[in-house]
């Protein structure tokens, strides 16, 4: 049985809709701005990639003033069973702030208590789960959805994600020296580091019996997933790309599509030195010398965090409903080790009906999924 | 997805406050109980040599990484071998990196919202701790949270085989830890007998419902 996207949508830098985020990409301008919410002068860096309209001072989280209005028009529609599987890395981080503030009596920021608030949104019974993979959990949610629908345990699953820009993420990320003052340059040659992004989404996976028998559209398949670690460092990538490309194989190897036919790599790209290094060289152990159109979003809409790998998936759907490979944006003077690989500029992609998307996350978690028109 | 797979558990190692033990083994032993046993954290022979960067790892990522030594011992597997298994982690617990959290925001207040310290920072996902035994023991294959509210135990051992199913690796480490308990279950495929590996379905069957590290392995230890 295969496994199918039936529905999905997103909220990013650049608004709600995964139509205003592709036309955002292919305008080739960041969605980076100012941080307001919380004071930057003792950071390396002053900018976000932040969702407009959010209010730091709400009541309610920053996450779930996202989910809100993207979740609204899903309830009481899911189908009955539908396992719901939160992604995050911090969730609702915000109110825990808050609480050691002396803003807010509890801490509140389990991710348990987050997944509670998004069934309520939602309607649905069922326990739910949460996954955590760091920047790989939407990815590492999504694969493990796949393999819940591929035993037969679950007929439906939906695979939320989210995470926010807090002080706690920027001045952790400060605390590396990760980002990058003049925004995130994903595979340029002077790239620094990243942009810290906020999204959240959501995708209804289904077995594709039944996706037929409910009559439901179906956008695209899941045809492979795969995970691996580089067992490394906690913070630094492998720097062979060895653990990348084993995940890459073992997706392709699921899916039954051949390398050949893959017609383009949505990178993780978040613009740091070693991470987009190591990705080439992954993506060359695994396509050989023949490039294969390769960009990343994270210089337009920021690193997302535990979002970053649907936002991702989501991007390549339309990428391939499009036949269209998104620009890097901010890519202006592509490194030496990906030319022939990234462009800055948007690419007609008639033939394609297959694409490839990774991520990698703190700890050395590696993902692959392959996606198929 | 191979779902004729029979997959077995070679191996449970636990610890709390009080003890650390080997399931299979029926190992058992109170700290400062016997004189001369070393707890896990300082038995070089059991963690398989040093391990980098113990003294700065949280409470979490040190009972973590005890918990998967025990689990090895356990199933008789030299941590030098583990290095060579196509083996992936998978983690539970109430909360995730909840304690983490707290403590990188506190010292970053404490030192007047200017800087944060990057050694506490890292601790503040629910993976770390995973991610900290998977550099130790060279665990290459998968790494993940998931945490199932009210599932307990047996939602992780699920979760694990269902990894295994899939491919995604021949052999799971599956942990449940906090700050004060941790235990592992080394899944895999295995000759079930006697003092060889035990059928995943019965331990499923026996950690039903149960939620403390203490209660487990001594179910476990009076069952098998």
């Amino acid at each position: 049985m295969s496994v199918v996207v039936v529905e999905h949508d997103l909220v990013t830098a650049y608004g709600p809709g995964l139509g205003k985020c592709w036309q955002g990409l292919l305008s080739g301008k960041p969605a980076f701005s100012r941080v307001e919410r919380f004071n930057t002068d003792a950071f390396q860096c002053h900018i976000a990639a932040l969702v407009p309209s959010l209010n730091a001072s709400d009541s309610s989280s920053l996450v779930m003033q996202m989910m809100r209005p993207l979740l609204n028009p899903l309830k009481g529609k899911l189908p009955a069973g539908t396992e719901v599987i939160l992604a995050s890395t911090t969730g609702e981080v915000d109110l825990m702030q808050r609480h050691l503030l002396g803003e807010a009596k509890a801490d509140e920021s389990r991710l348990e208590l987050l997944l509670e608030k998004i069934q309520g949104l939602l309607q649905v019974r069922g326990k739910g789960l949460v996954v955590s993979a760091a920047c790989a959990s939407a990815s590492v949610a999504v694969a493990h959805a796949g393999m819940l629908i591929e035993s037969g345990r679950k007929e439906s699953v939906l695979v939320v994600a989210c995470d926010a820009v807090s002080e706690f993420v920027y001045s952790g990320f400060s605390s590396l020296m990760a980002l990058d003052p003049e925004g995130a340059r994903p595979f340029d040659r002077s790239r620094k580091g990243l942009t810290i992004g906020e999204a959240a989404g959501y995708v209804l996976l289904m077995g594709s019996e039944s996706a037929r028998r409910g009559k439901r559209n179906v956008l695209c398949e899941v045809a492979g997933w795969g995970l691996s670690c580089d067992a490394n460092h906690m913070t630094g990538s492998s720097r062979d790309g060895v653990p990348l490309s084993m995940a890459i194989q073992k997706a392709l190897r699921k899916s039954g599509v051949v390398s050949g036919s893959i017609g383009s790599i949505s990178a993780h790209g978040t613009g740091t030195p070693y991470n987009d290094s190591m990705e080439i060289k992954a993506f060359r152990l695994a396509f050989g010398k023949t490039p294969v159109p390769t960009y990343s979003v994270k210089g337009a809409i920021g690193h997302t965090m535990g979002a970053a790998a649907l936002v991702d998936m989501l991007v390549a759907i339309k990428s391939l409903d499009e036949r269209v490979v998104p620009p890097s944006v901010n890519a202006r003077d592509i490194d030496p080790e990906a030319a022939g690989w990234v462009s800055s500029s948007a690419i007609q992609a008639s033939g394609m009906n297959a694409v490839l998307s990774t991520n990698s996350g703190f700890g050395g978690i590696n993902t692959a999924l392959v996606l198929k028109s | 997805m191979n779902d004729t797979l029979e997959t077995t558990v070679l191996g449970i190692g636990w610890l709390d406050t009080g003890a650390f033990g080997c399931v299979r083994r029926k190992e058992r032993t109170s700290f400062g109980e016997q004189a001369g046993v070393q707890p896990p954290w300082k038995d070089m022979e059991l963690l398989g040599g040093p391990v980098k960067n113990f003294g700065r790892f949280d409470a979490v990522s040190r009972l973590t990484c005890c918990a998967c030594a025990l689990a090895l011992r356990d199933a008789g597997i030299p941590v030098e071998d583990c290095r060579k298994l196509d083996a992936g982690l998978i983690g539970t617990n109430t909360g995730g990196s909840i304690d983490a959290n707290r403590a990188y925001f506190s010292d970053y207040l404490k030192a007047g919202r200017k800087l944060g310290s990057s050694h506490l920072f890292i601790y503040t996902l629910p993976t770390s701790p995973l991610a900290e035994s998977a550099i130790h023991f060279g665990l290459k294959a998968c790494n993940l949270y998931i945490v199932h509210p009210g599932g307990g135990i047996q939602k992780l051992l699920d979760d694990a085989n269902l990894l295994i199913a899939d491919g995604q690796a021949a052999r799971i480490m599956a942990v449940k830890a906090h700050s004060n308990e941790a235990i592992c279950f080394l899944l895999g495929p295995g000759e079930v007998g006697a003092g060889k590996s035990l059928p995943l379905g019965e331990v499923r069957k026996l950690v039903a419902g149960l939620d403390s590290v203490a209660d487990t392995a001594l179910k476990l230890e009076k069952a098998l």
